[in-house]
């Protein structure tokens, strides 16, 4: 079992597209992520709506420090109304970061929606580039296999779809340039931080989307001042993707990632966010979430069971009570863009 | 920009054909370093001369004892193999950087492991087929054997470890200084995702910025085809990677990618199958996306670096079968 490969162009691929769409598939290897999740990744998020406002009382600060954080990052109410949807981003970046940075929630959800399209958009452009020979040969094998061509028309299907969004996306991405398109890790934060929770989850949760990251080390301590605390925001709000990152973050399932660095493995902790999906769970998801708790659970005291379930059933009681966690049982595709 | 692709694809398959590009030999350098001695063909990058005099410093020296045996608990010559490392033993170097590869592996798949078995135990076996039920059975069994591999290797050899001791990123980058060509791969092309101790150390961001190219460089004039490939898929990448540094350092640059794609293509030609008429063939193809100009550097350059130091190592200059930045189980450590 291999830690990473970037030895083919195909994994190459498969690590940049990693970086917009990070299914989170428990305990998973991150190369099935990739192709499981891929195809879902293609469609618009069905519900969009931005974000209600993240108060004192939402962002559940762990520390002071949190807390000075989040209070700088409250949001206000929009002053103006947003440029008309489909302006391009070039035309609109400027204003719409001022009122990001100044607290305008539906700002900086846009600003963040739009880029993350046009990253998306330039990420499919080379991925066509890439498979459209290997797919489209010059000539025609008349001995391919029935198998071989049905993977070809699968795939061509897949590559018209991600052309589709290209083309779609083109005005809107028009102009763009590098340095703009890398402004989507400090975007998505603070969408996340004034209170998109689709933002929240993409910045917690792809870790290894930080383009720009060389030139902008400082991303990283912010990401590291940020991320306690913006998954506890999103607990609060029901949030089981949220929850499913927490989970896996304390487990120690990817401890190179710079969320698991910042978490770190911690069975307490783990328990207590497994135990929280197991409450929202069903049917088969019951089966998996019980054997990972049986194995959360043993190297924890029975005092550190009863308090990870007494947090849990509190958790689940205040915000997340009728809601089933199962959605997150088979795949949840974060970093998906919204139908705004 | 199209055939420029089309040009790197045709140079894509050279790898395919190159005979092994892991020759199996010792990769612990032995010698003084040569890496900022040699004279350069015209540079791996644009600013190779700068970057080899930020190398020139760092000069090896020959190991003054013998290393740990095999398989030596690794929280217990960690010490003594990172001193002698930083004082320029490049084979203590080596030996850290991959014991360390070896147990950051099987740790890590330990707990990946558990999470297949939990996976593989989801599904509803009332309504699964026997097909389902026998693959699921087998992946379960597969994943047991290299949890029990993994958990052998990380009890023998991997007890006891601070978490601090499980960066690879500045061994990596030690090791690669000395000349160890699997980390200088590691090194130039490592993911934001396998850096662990990064979020704690930006600084290393730095580092890399003013050491990745000049290593990068120092490991084509030591004859390491993974790095032709790697730099050729750097400048030729025209998306968003996020966690791919090394294409934020390069950037997208057809010319630059040109060179390599030339490199590769060398090698490929050279092989008995393979008609001369391909280098031709790529010229022209990347005559339509490149000024002529661009085409000739590059060809000059990749002439030069293919004779001197790609002609008498035609397999490569890597000592491991893994990818970059892969450990198996088994890897013998460099002695």
């Amino acid at each position: 079992m291999n830690d990473v490969s970037s030895r083919s162009k195909r994994r190459r691929a498969a690590w940049a597209f990693i970086a917009l769409v990070a299914a989170v598939l428990t305990g998973v290897a991150v190369d099935a992520m990739f192709f499981a999740s891929a195809p879902m990744a293609m469609k618009p998020s069905a519900a969009a709506a931005p974000i209600g406002i993240a108060s004192e009382t939402e962002t559940g600060m762990a520390n002071d420090a949190g807390k000075r954080t989040m209070l700088r990052s409250t949001a206000v109410p929009a002053t103006a109304a947003l440029p008309p949807r489909g302006t391009p981003v070039a035309e609109t970046y400027a204003q719409l970061k001022i009122r990001a940075d100044a607290g305008d929630a539906t700002a900086a959800t846009r600003l963040y929606h739009d880029l993350q399209r046009c990253r998306m958009a330039r990420t499919f452009q080379q991925m066509i580039d890439e498979r459209l020979d290997r797919e489209l040969p010059n000539e025609v094998d008349p001995h391919l296999s029935v198998l071989e061509i049905k993977r070809r028309q699968a795939a061509l299907a897949s590559m018209q779809e991600q052309l589709d969004f290209v083309r779609d996306n083109e005005a809107l991405c028009a102009g763009l340039g590098d340095e703009r398109i890398n402004s989507i890790v400090p975007a998505s934060l603070r969408a996340a931080q004034l209170g998109d929770l689709k933002a929240l989850d993409c910045y917690v949760g792809s870790d290894m989307g930080m383009p720009g990251l060389l030139d902008h080390p400082e991303w990283l301590t912010q990401f590291k001042q940020n991320i306690p605390n913006l998954i506890e925001t999103a607990t609060r709000r029901g949030d089981w993707v949220a929850v499913d990152l927490a989970h896996h973050a304390y487990a120690g399932a990817f401890p190179d990632t710079p969320r698991g660095q910042v978490l770190g493995a911690d069975p307490a902790m783990d328990y207590r966010y497994l135990r929280l999906e197991r409450l929202g769970a069903n049917g088969a998801f019951l089966t998996k979430l019980d054997r990972l708790l049986e194995q959360a659970s043993r190297p924890l005291t029975p005092q550190q069971i009863d308090d990870g379930d007494a947090w849990a059933q509190d958790r689940y009681a205040r915000y997340f009570d009728g809601s089933s966690s199962s959605e997150v049982s088979n795949g949840a595709t974060i970093c998906q863009m919204a139908d705004d | 920009m199209v055939m420029l692709a089309l040009a790197a694809i045709i140079a894509g398959g050279a790898w395919l054909l190159l005979p092994s590009r892991a020759a199996p030999r010792s990769s612990a350098p032995s010698a003084i370093a040569t890496q900022a001695a040699e004279a350069s063909p015209g540079a791996g990058n644009r600013d190779g001369d700068a970057h080899r005099a930020k190398a020139a410093p760092r000069l090896k020296r020959e190991a003054t004892s013998p290393l740990p045996p095999r398989g030596a608990p690794l929280a217990q010559i960690y010490d003594d193999l990172k001193a002698r490392a930083d004082v320029g033993d490049a084979a203590a170097a080596s030996r850290l950087y991959h014991d360390i590869g070896r147990c950051k592996a099987a740790l890590n798949s330990i707990q990946t492991l558990q999470g297949v078995v939990a996976d593989s135990s989801q599904g509803n076996d009332s309504d699964a087929s026997p097909d389902t039920l026998g693959r699921r059975t087998a992946t379960v069994a597969v994943a047991h054997h290299h949890q029990a591999k993994s958990g052998q290797l990380a009890t023998s050899q991997c007890a006891d470890l601070a978490p601090a001791q499980l960066q690879i990123m500045p061994v990596a980058l030690r090791a690669a200084q000395l000349g160890d060509n699997d980390a200088a791969d590691c090194y130039v092309g490592m993911p934001v995702t396998f850096a662990r101790g990064l979020v704690d150390h930006p600084e290393w961001l730095e580092q890399y910025k003013e050491n990745a190219l000049a290593l990068a460089d120092a490991a084509i004039r030591r004859g390491d085809w993974t790095m032709v490939e790697q730099l050729q898929d750097s400048y030729a990448k025209k998306g968003v990677d996020g966690g791919d540094l090394l294409h934020q350092l390069t950037g997208t640059d057809p010319a630059m990618a040109y060179r390599y794609s030339r490199l590769a293509l060398l090698a490929m030609a050279e092989h008995p199958d393979v008609p001369r008429t391909v280098l031709d063939q790529q010229r022209t193809l990347a005559m339509e996306s490149l000024p002529g100009a661009a085409i000739q550097a590059g060809d000059a350059w990749a002439d030069d670096a293919h004779r001197r130091y790609f002609s008498a190592n035609p397999d490569g200059a890597r000592t491991s079968e893994m990818g970059v930045c892969e450990f198996g189980h088994d890897e013998a450590p460099a002695q």
